[in-house]
């Protein structure tokens, strides 16, 4: 009876201590410096340059994904061809390389001296140090969580759906848009949310490939590590609204499949 | 109307399919056959959702499919009906937009669902037009099925197994209503079903189909009076005995059968070497006394009773001589003889009653 005793207090020591651990930093952000002097330091021109260039990449670079990323995950998802798992694999190696390694691989594939610099160069395209830098970097290492996402929603939709929707007088590109994206939409929308999520943080790939300047590249993690050596409640602030944003995006994607009316029908 | 004419090959799942088969206008052909049997690749290779390795399918004289010459015709274009075996409702749109999903070239938005309620409301689903199919019961749904493939007036009507996802209680009245609206069309349809009674119910004519081929085809009482082999008998839910035929065409006209693991059994129709002798369960009767002589019957066997179940109004007797068989009897019956799993009883069945037919 007491050993059992001790196994329960034993879990709930080790869930508080994890919790706790976890919850701390996030807690001091908030509570380290007064409110008021968070949301001053907010003024500060470099912070809303910071903010508004990161809203601007992270938003083009969802856009690019989507739009490049869905159809792909549907051929993924739904075609058998030799090489495919390899295609998988691939895609999703960004997943696991470590940001500085993404940079460095960015800077030798597209930057002035890479294997496609020269032909970027003469296209006019810069990228390296540039906005479109940042957008090119958030979609390196953003992407593979949206097309993994995609593939496996995709992966869960019944074929007998689009069949139906083909002998209903849909094309096959008509069936995937009236059918296929509508019922997969919940996993698309968990998957936008957490290439959102890994976008928004994104700091050594861009740093290594677009550099820190205000106004340009600067987006609001690297402005955080920019200011806080000088000034530490501006790096706060800008923390505080990271990890806002971010925590809404979490609390998204765990409510989409509940939000959703056909999350319901489906099960 | 015009007739659907196919003569397919295919191998699927293990399984080389040899079928060619024709259906009239306002004919159902319900091809009947054992789970994993190739039916539903049948379904879908008319439908145009899977092409086949060799063949032809016509519809009038339109050519869907053509392999010899590379006719493909798209599913989109061929105007086939197509009710799913799980019915296969769109999740994210409600009754009446599932239904209304085929019609979206004609008319206007309005108009459309005017038409897709009009149908639901046919169907007796007037009041679940907004429904989700989420929150629709089995019986339901089937029937949204139905009105969605028949919106757009289908040339063809194909349905996969359209009762077996309903539970037994829901499945006669579906049937009922499958029926009624089956006999209302005007259009060739094509069953699939590996429910013999489903079969029988809702097709003019059933082909049964065994390792890939047709073997037999004709109406349900036809197959059930004459099976050409014994599948066909156990797919028709006769008792199949097997042996060798020991004495045939003698005088009495009688053919007798030496049953594996003993016994003898006789019947009228003729044959030679090994055989299958099949006989329905509601043609074997039972005594709880050892060879009656005030008997017609010629066939007799002493057998021990190991099961005892109620189907309905009727009662099942599973029974295990050298070789098992079922009768069924009235529940009347069971209690006059005092049945009991174990008991020992003699079952008796008619020469006349006793079809031989090929293993």
């Amino acid at each position: 009876m007491i050993r059992r005793i001790w196994f329960q207090v034993l879990l709930v020591a080790a869930l508080s201590v994890a919790v706790l651990f976890l919850v701390l930093p996030v807690v001091a952000i908030f509570t380290h410096t007064p409110p008021s002097q968070l949301i001053d330091s907010l003024g500060d021109p470099t912070a809303t340059a910071a903010l508004r260039l990161s809203l601007e990449t992270t938003s083009i670079a969802i856009g690019v994904i989507v739009v490049v990323c869905t159809p792909a995950a549907y051929l993924l998802a739904t075609r058998r061809f030799p090489g495919r798992s390899l295609v998988t694999t691939l895609v999703e190696l960004p997943l696991v390389l470590p940001p500085a390694v993404a940079g460095i691989g960015l800077l030798a594939a597209l930057g002035p001296n890479g294997i496609l610099g020269g032909t970027l160069h003469s296209a006019h395209v810069e990228l390296a140090l540039e906005t479109a830098g940042v957008v090119i970097a958030l979609i390196f290492v953003s992407a593979p969580f949206y097309l993994r996402q995609a593939q496996a929603a995709f992966e869960a939709v019944d074929t007998s759906l689009l069949d139906a929707a083909r002998t209903l007088g849909s094309s096959e590109a008509a069936s995937v848009a009236r059918v296929a994206v509508p019922v997969a939409l919940p996993g698309l929308l968990a998957g936008l949310a957490l290439a959102w999520g890994r976008a928004l943080g994104e700091f050594g790939a861009t740093l290594m490939f677009a550099g820190s300047f205000s106004g340009i590249t600067q987006t609001v993690p690297l402005a955080i590590y920019a200011q806080f050596p000088t000034d530490f409640p501006a790096a706060l602030a800008l923390s505080a609204i990271l990890v806002a944003v971010s925590a809404a995006l979490l609390l998204a994607v765990k409510l989409i499949p509940g939000q959703t009316s056909f999350g319901r029908a489906a099960r | 109307m015009a007739e659907l004419r196919a003569e397919l090959e295919h191998a699927v799942g293990g399984i080389e399919l040899r079928v060619s088969f024709e259906v009239a206008a306002s004919r159902c052909l319900a091809l009947a056959g054992p789970s994993g049997a190739g039916k539903t690749t049948l379904l879908r290779i008319l439908a145009g959702t899977v092409r086949p390795d060799r063949g032809v399918v016509t519809y009038g004289d339109q050519v869907w499919v053509d392999t010899a010459q590379g006719v493909w015709q798209e599913p989109e274009r061929r105007r086939c009906g197509y009710v799913f075996q799980d019915y296969a409702l769109f999740p994210h749109l409600s009754a009446w937009r599932n239904v209304a999903y085929g019609l979206r070239s004609r008319g206007s938005r309005s108009s459309r669902k005017a038409a897709a309620v009009a149908l639901l409301e046919q169907f007796g689903l007037g009041d679940r037009v907004d429904a989700r199919p989420g929150t629709l019961s089995g019986g339901e749904r089937q029937r949204v099925a139905l009105a969605r493939a028949l919106a757009p007036q289908p040339d063809v009507l194909l349905l996969d197994e359209p009762l077996s996802a309903l539970d037994s209680r829901a499945r006669a009245g579906a049937g009922r209503e499958l029926t009624a609206a089956l006999e209302a069309l005007e259009v060739p349809v094509v069953l699939v079903t590996h429910d013999f009674n489903e079969a029988a119910l809702l097709g003019d004519e059933i082909a049964v189909i065994d390792r890939g081929l047709i073997v037999q085809r004709g109406t349900g009482s036809a197959l059930a009076a004459a099976p050409a082999s014994a599948f066909v008998a156990d797919f028709t839910g006769a008792v199949v005995l097997t042996g060798t035929v020991t004495r045939g065409g003698s005088d009495d006209g009688l053919t007798v059968v030496e049953l594996d693991g003993g016994g003898t059994a006789a019947t009228i129709d003729p044959g030679t070497g090994r055989v299958g002798l099949s006989v329905y369960p509601w043609e074997i009767t039972i005594a709880s006394a050892p060879r009656p002589r005030d008997e017609s019957a010629q066939n007799q066997l002493r057998v021990r009773i190991t099961s005892i179940t109620t189907v309905g109004n009727r009662v099942r007797l599973g029974l295990a001589g050298a070789q098992s068989l079922v009768a069924e009897v009235t529940g009347r019956a069971v209690d006059e003889l005092e049945l009991a799993v174990g008991g020992e009883v003699t079952a008796s069945w008619k020469a006349t009653a006793t079809r031989l037919v090929e293993l």
